[in-house]
């Protein structure tokens, strides 16, 4: 037996090595000078290894005019996301819970119309939405994508939510309700306290969902309000002077920090979420 | 951006009255008689803020002159714009073409329209001012003398003017690393076969003879100088702008896919997806003999210290008449609903038609005024050959983006590009993708 | 969904409580009134936008919508254009390399992982690394990576194998292949997780059981564990499709739908056409993009929803 775990921990490793290698590459080419990238090699480590093309990328890399780095995007998505996960965790909740009682035919109704706005891809409603926060006065602005950003995180929060209330035992509802508690109440000091760890799951994959969110961001934050993914990709596709691969790899290393950071403290959280519904339980 | 921006996020709903600055008043009794004063003051100073809005309203201007030459450029309209007393705050897009003009449509369909955008003369402007929601502004017919008169049509709608040119692109142009051809002891082509012949000789000697970058537009471009260089000025109106399906379906066009086919062989492996400034950088170290690119590149050539027509030489490229393919970078103006507002918009025009400023813009661009009636000194060689080219009416030819509806445009730059990758299309097979595109969104 | 269409809602009853002595709504109208905001926009958002775009895909529309009534006319031009065949194969390879790499993949590390390993933890962590990350810092990565000139084919040729040759990224018969190998990358730790969940799931006792029978680990997997994963084989896959088919930002950043548009994929198409001045035709392939989801996930979804049903969850 130990040769087949020997054979099982070399295959293992090999995979795991294959999968981080992109990101080695990322911090190993950031770190080098402009001139070893254009004579070195991929594989090589940085001979010189320098943070000028970190310090370059935050704050003085040109893109659209203005040279002063990532920086503001990266406030910019900040401030886009915590927001847009606070407002679709407490509409998510709400009716992630009203839909866990079942006590309607809507519950049952939106429980369908939810998990086919799941699959529905953005492209097919892109324009309308684009009418609809026109006409609430919001294109352009940061609380419209903020509001875009909550619509669209809404199907999946509700669902992760609703299976999880659904686990509540329905006794302690009925003891609430005895009590004189009413909807929120009972949201509140019965079903919160339970669902700690699923709100977690939920902030977690919506923070990461969101901030990596390239499309919306694009079509709705105005000028000013760019997303770091938009910031990247007008880094990266720059039509103008040199390309300087290095200053590229750290600012997208930059932007992958956070959900990067956020997936290493809570690893555990990424696979509960992702495996929430899938099996037969 | 200014508060005055905010202003308008509501501004077509909300009375004239609601768009003063409105300060919060301050907590203190006041007596009726400082009441009464206190009202007719406040009613002094708004008026007078009122009378002195064209100076203390920004507008706002979209644009993508964001290198260092376009930003240039920028800075001397900009000074003409401010000394006449106008006064602007800039809104730069993410990008050039495609991407700018994204961004100003979305902007004006979402509702916030800004008071001026960089924008290029062809169908979607007209589709934006159908839609009404182009803000007109004051003709002035020395201007209309003075520029291309298929210029002036393309900026009219209804018979007004939607938008001001700003300067004349060229998109035909070859440019050459000298060094290169005299090592190889190859002459400037005249004509396509010259070319093909001076290709391969390059070829031999191991010099990629066509630098280019692989991206549709860029193929567009080579694509429209050899439909040029083989069918002549007329041959180019009548498949571009009367869209003449006989013409699609003649000889000439064949020999364009065969010729356009048979440079295929003389790019380099790394051209697929190159961007063109990467495509320029590569000609000028020396890796390749020409690059077919519109006059833009200069500036490339001058932000590494050497001078255009000299150690890189320009022609246009070889066709049978002289001919200047053009593609025109305008400003137009979304409708606001201020007069103070307009007003600057045709300060902004006006500022923009100014001989002088055009010319000191175009300079700075490397790209040639709009008028044809100004002197051209001060300008590069490249230039000075240009702007002597399109004082011949017949030599004045658009960009497709001109003349053609959008949906054709861009389904005319897919069939260009499948022919061009897909290497094993014949030329007759070439020919009729294109009019297919053709007959499938006229 | 006619249900809710047709009942009638209910009847508010106030039931004061002897505690408060305030009105208080029964728990049915108030879970009812929460979920209406909700159920609005998600019937707004969802269907009615979607509506909206199926009545566009008739229309003339171009640059902004008309009302221009032209039938068939847009998917008549859809399906005369090379490009947008071009793209619908594109997706059919890379749905069904994207699936099938990233199963397998998943199914294997996840079996080799359920075989136990004290480094656990570890793996799965390296794994679904790339989970965290952007389409859009995925795309920039593997740009790098696979470009000719800079990237892995240069490296290789620097340690000595002069031929080698891996310029996918460049070539239009292999190009839609190097979205799948990104895609691959940064998905497979998503089908291990769900395969690993569902391993975990089957009775431990049919381990048991086939020790005392003697049956070969590989058959045990194959005809007794395997089978009782369905539910996380068509989670995969369903989930797996419906990334492959919404794909925009990988092909924006890895390929830019090139060279020329050999790599493009529907999503890409309709939000190109979208800024073309073809809104009636980028509808009409938003449409099509909808009906092709509908066709591969519908039936997962139904059975999804009979299930729920079924089991009274």
């Amino acid at each position: 037996m130990k040769t087949s775990a020997m054979l099982r921990h070399t295959l293992l490793t090999c995979a795991a090595l294959v999968f981080i290698f992109p990101v080695l590459v990322m911090i190993s080419t950031s770190l080098k000078p402009l001139a070893e990238i254009n004579e070195g090699s991929l594989f090589a480590l940085p001979r010189e290894p320098t943070l000028e093309p970190w310090l370059k990328a935050w704050g003085t890399a040109c893109l659209s005019g203005a040279c002063r780095g990532i920086s503001g995007s990266f406030a910019n998505s900040l401030a886009i996301v915590i927001p847009s996960v606070i407002g679709s965790l407490v509409v998510g909740g709400v009716t992630g819970f009203a839909m866990s009682l079942r006590l309607s035919r809507l519950a049952d109704w939106l429980l369908k119309a939810v998990l086919i706005g799941l699959f529905i891809p953005i492209q097919v409603t892109l324009f309308p939405l684009i009418i609809l926060i026109r006409e609430l006065g919001l294109f352009g602005t940061r609380t419209g994508i903020i509001l875009v950003h909550v619509l669209w995180g809404m199907p999946f929060v509700c669902l992760l939510l609703r299976n999880h209330f659904l686990t509540v035992p329905r006794s302690l509802i009925h003891a609430a309700r005895i009590d004189g508690a009413g909807f929120l109440d009972i949201l509140r000091h019965v079903i919160l306290p339970q669902s700690l760890p699923i709100c977690g799951v939920a902030l977690a994959l919506q923070f990461t969902f969101i901030w990596n969110e390239f499309l919306l961001g694009l079509t709705f934050a105005g000028p000013g309000n760019e997303p770091i993914t938009v910031a990247l990709s007008v880094l990266t596709g720059a039509q103008y002077g040199v390309q300087e691969y290095n200053v590229n790899m750290a600012a997208t290393l930059l932007a992958a920090l956070p959900t990067l950071a956020i997936y290493l403290l809570y690893g555990k959280i990424f696979l509960r979420g992702v495996t929430t519904g899938s099996t037969n339980d | 951006m200014s508060s005055g921006i905010n202003n308008y996020r509501h501004g077509h709903k909300q009375p004239a009255a609601a768009r003063l600055p409105r300060e919060p008043l301050p907590r203190v009794k006041l007596s009726r008689t400082e009441r009464c004063f206190a009202l007719i003051a406040g009613a002094l100073l708004s008026l007078s803020t009122f009378a002195a809005a064209p100076s203390a309203q920004p507008l706002e201007v979209m644009h993508w002159l964001t290198s260092s030459h376009d930003a240039a450029a920028l800075a001397v309209v900009r000074e003409a714009f401010t000394s006449r007393g106008g006064s602007w705050v800039e809104s730069p897009m993410p990008g050039p073409g495609g991407t700018g003009r994204t961004a100003a449509v979305n902007r004006i369909v979402g509702g916030l329209p800004p008071g001026a955008f960089q924008f290029s003369l062809g169908s979607q402007l007209v589709e934006l001012a159908t839609a009404g929601m182009i803000a007109p502004v004051r003709t002035n017919t020395q201007w209309d003398a003075a520029i291309p008169a298929s210029i002036a049509l393309a900026s009219k709608y209804g018979g007004r003017d939607i938008a001001v040119p700003m300067n004349i692109r060229g998109e035909n142009w070859m440019f050459y690393n000298s060094a290169v051809l005299r090592r190889a002891g190859v002459a400037v082509p005249r004509t396509w076969d010259d070319f093909l012949a001076a290709a391969i000789k390059l070829k031999a000697t191991g010099i990629t003879p066509i630098a280019l970058g692989g991206q549709a537009w860029q193929e567009r471009l080579l694509f429209n100088s050899v439909l040029l260089g083989t069918g002549g000025r007329e041959f180019y109106r009548r498949i571009y702008e009367q869209v003449d399906e006989r013409a699609i379906g003649s000889a000439a066009m064949l020999r364009t896919y065969s010729i356009f086919g048979a440079l295929r062989q003389f790019v380099d492996s790394g051209s697929p997806g190159r961007r063109w400034n990467q495509t320029t950088a590569f000609l000028i170290q020396g890796h390749a003999a020409f690059l077919f690119m519109g006059d833009w590149a200069k500036n490339e050539i001058i932000a590494v210290g050497l001078e255009p027509g000299v150690q890189i030489g320009c022609a246009l490229a070889p066709a049978p008449e002289p001919a200047y393919i053009m593609m025109v970078d305008a400003f137009a103006f979304g409708r606001l609903k201020t007069p103070a507002l307009e007003a600057a918009q045709n300060l902004f025009a006006q500022t923009l038609r100014d001989p002088k400023v055009q010319a000191r813009m175009a300079q700075k661009l490397g790209a040639i005024p709009v008028r044809t009636d100004i002197s051209d000194s001060g300008f590069d060689i490249c230039s000075k050959h240009a702007m002597s080219i399109i004082r011949e009416p017949q030599a004045q030819l658009l960009d497709p983006f001109l003349t053609l509806a959008g949906g054709l445009s861009g389904a005319l730059d897919d069939a260009i590009s499948q022919y061009w990758n897909q290497k094993e299309l014949s030329a007759e097979q070439g020919r009729k993708m294109f009019l297919e595109a053709v007959k499938n969104n006229r | 969904m006619s249900e809710a269409c047709n009942s009638t809602p209910p009847h508010i009853q106030a039931q004061p409580q002897v505690r408060a002595g305030r009105r208080r709504l029964s728990l049915k109208t108030a879970s009812f009134l929460a979920m209406i905001p909700t159920a609005g926009l998600v019937a707004v958002v969802f269907y009615v936008f979607v509506g909206w775009t199926v009545v566009i895909s008739f229309t003339s529309s171009r640059l902004l919508p008309s009302y221009t009534f032209v039938g068939w006319q847009q998917y008549r031009r859809l399906f005369a254009s090379n490009r947008w065949w071009t793209t619908m194969e594109n997706l059919a390879i890379y749905a069904s390399t994207l699936i099938c790499g990233c199963m397998a993949l998943g199914l294997m590390l996840a079996v080799l992982i359920d075989r136990g390993t004290r480094f656990e933890r570890l793996y799965r962590t390296s794994l679904m690394l790339p989970l965290s990350m952007s389409f859009v810092v995925t795309g920039i990565v593997w740009q790098w990576l696979l470009n000719p000139g800079l990237g892995i084919e240069h490296a290789v040729r620097v340690l000595g194998w002069d031929e080698f040759r891996f310029d996918w990224l460049v070539r239009s018969d292999r190009s839609i292949y190097t979205i799948a190998l990104a895609g691959i990358w940064q998905q497979s730790g998503m089908c291990m997780a769900i395969f690993l969940a569902g391993l975990r799931s089957v009775d431990g006792n049919f381990w048991k059981a086939a020790r005392v029978d003697a049956i070969p680990t590989w058959r045990v997997y194959l005809q007794i564990i395997f089978p009782q994963m369905r539910t996380a084989f068509f989670t995969a896959f369903v989930l797996m499709f419906a990334a492959a088919a919404k794909s925009y930002d990988l092909v924006v950043t890895l390929t830019g739908g090139g060279p020329g548009f050999a790599s493009d994929l529907p999503a890409r198409f309709v939000v190109e056409h979208l800024a073309r001045n073809e809104l009636g035709m980028g509808a009409a392939g938003a449409c099509m993009l909808l009906i092709t989801i509908a066709a591969a996930v519908g039936p997962y979804l139904y059975m999804e929803m009979r299930r729920q049903k079924i089991v009274g969850l």
